[in-house]
């Protein structure tokens, strides 16, 4: 598959933000639940929002599963490690 | 509340495409107005914080619904700009707080646009059980020198409800590039239609509407509407992807297409990366009803006023 074709891959920002988390350390699955959360702060007013969202795990393992057949993770040891550097 | 807090060419557009602008002008009704880079109104209310700060072009804004607070009153938001020329950059941010609910009227004009840019970049987030109900409509002027670029970025969390409705249909459009992104979080439901009516060889649209159904029987429903005449040119691509147990969607794309040189193009996109998931679609893209162009022409209008009369009806 070239580049082109993995474009879509990358179109879903869930998947950007798995890949941005694992890095090169490598996370667990758990350790990614944990780390990945999405929250919006305020430009200006002093309000703390509790909204916050986190990714769920039947969803997360769906992605990484999609990621690791297309080659841009890769699992040692129930860790999982980006694999490129970038697309 | 006096009518100078936005100039008129914008509050007739407002009127042209049907909101009451009486009721937008009243003192009590919640509101934020930019002319340009001059905020010239915010009236808040009980739950609902609006702050914004001037730019040397635009504006940055926070438009917050606090926790478990309902909106009752519609809140009307005008974004417009009266000069030719130029460049206009707004950045707001949506926080609708677990259990909020609000209904957001959004206003963008710019009459006179002959060499205009509009550039826009929105995040949203929905916490849990929230409902946010968007509607946004715009007016290009009718010279086609618009140039529209809004961006939204939108995360809705679990048992949400987001709905957002745009639309441009009178006028010119010049040229319009929408690029809206929804992430669904477990039984959140997602509702977006965008309707646009692209009218002579000046208008060029490109609306991409995409949903991401992240949680577990969220749902999501993409609904694209459009017409090209006169040489316009219109490509909508509705994606719905499906990442998440039992999470369905549907993408339907219809477009007229009419006249010499007119162009429109649909492009519906599912994916589903799991098994117990479903996304359907369909696409339509066609010429305007033979029949019902020759019964209103035999009612004494031209074919021009006809298409229009065909194209507003289906949008």
């Amino acid at each position: 598959m070239n580049q082109e074709e993995k474009k879509w891959l990358l179109e879903n920002k869930y998947r950007r933000l798995i890949l941005e988390n694992i890095g090169k350390t490598g996370k667990t699955e758990k350790e990614i639940i944990e780390e990945l959360e999405i929250k919006l702060m305020p430009y200006l007013s002093d309000y703390q929002p509790t909204a916050r969202i986190k990714m769920t795990p039947s969803s997360l393992k769906n992605h990484l599963s999609l990621l690791l057949r297309e080659g841009l993770v890769e699992k040692k040891a129930g860790k999982f490690y980006q694999k490129l550097e970038k697309m | 509340m006096s009518k100078s807090l936005l100039p008129y060419e914008i509050l007739e557009s407002a009127r042209l495409v049907g909101f009451n602008t009486d009721t937008m002008l009243r003192e009590d009704t919640p509101k934020f107005f930019l002319n340009y880079n001059r905020i010239t109104a915010i009236k808040k209310t009980e739950g609902l914080i609006l702050v914004g700060k001037e730019t040397e072009n635009g504006m940055i804004a926070d438009f917050i619904v606090t926790k478990g607070k309902k909106i009752e009153i519609p809140v009307h938001l005008c974004f417009g700009v009266v000069k030719e020329k130029g460049i206009q950059e707004i950045i707001p941010r949506f926080i609708i707080d677990d259990g909020g609910k609000v209904l957001i009227l959004a206003h963008c004009s710019f009459p006179r646009a002959k060499d205009l840019i509009h550039q826009m970049e929105a995040e949203v987030i929905l916490g849990k059980d929230a409902v946010f109900l968007y509607e946004e409509r715009h007016y290009h002027g009718e010279e086609g020198g618009a140039k529209v670029f809004p961006r939204f970025q939108v995360h809705v969390g679990k048992g949400s409800y987001f709905k957002s409705v745009f639309s441009l249909i009178k006028g010119k459009v010049g040229l319009l590039s929408i690029d809206l992104e929804v992430y669904a979080q477990s039984n959140s439901k997602i509702e977006i239609l965008s309707k646009v009516y692209g009218r002579c060889k000046e208008d060029r649209v490109k609306i991409k509407d995409a949903v991401f159904l992240e949680g577990e029987h969220a749902r999501g429903l993409v609904k694209l509407r459009a017409a090209a005449s006169r040489g316009g040119d219109v490509i909508m691509k509705g994606i719905t992807e499906a990442n998440a147990p039992y999470a369905s969607g549907h993408v339907d794309c219809r477009e007229i297409v009419q006249g010499e040189g007119s162009t429109a193009r649909a492009i519906p996109i599912v994916r589903v990366g799991d098994e117990t998931a479903r996304v359907t679609h369909e696409a339509s893209v066609g010429r305007v009803n033979q029949r019902e162009l020759d019964t209103l022409m035999a009612r004494g209008l031209t074919e021009e006023e006809a298409v229009d009369m065909i194209v507003k009806g289906m949008l």
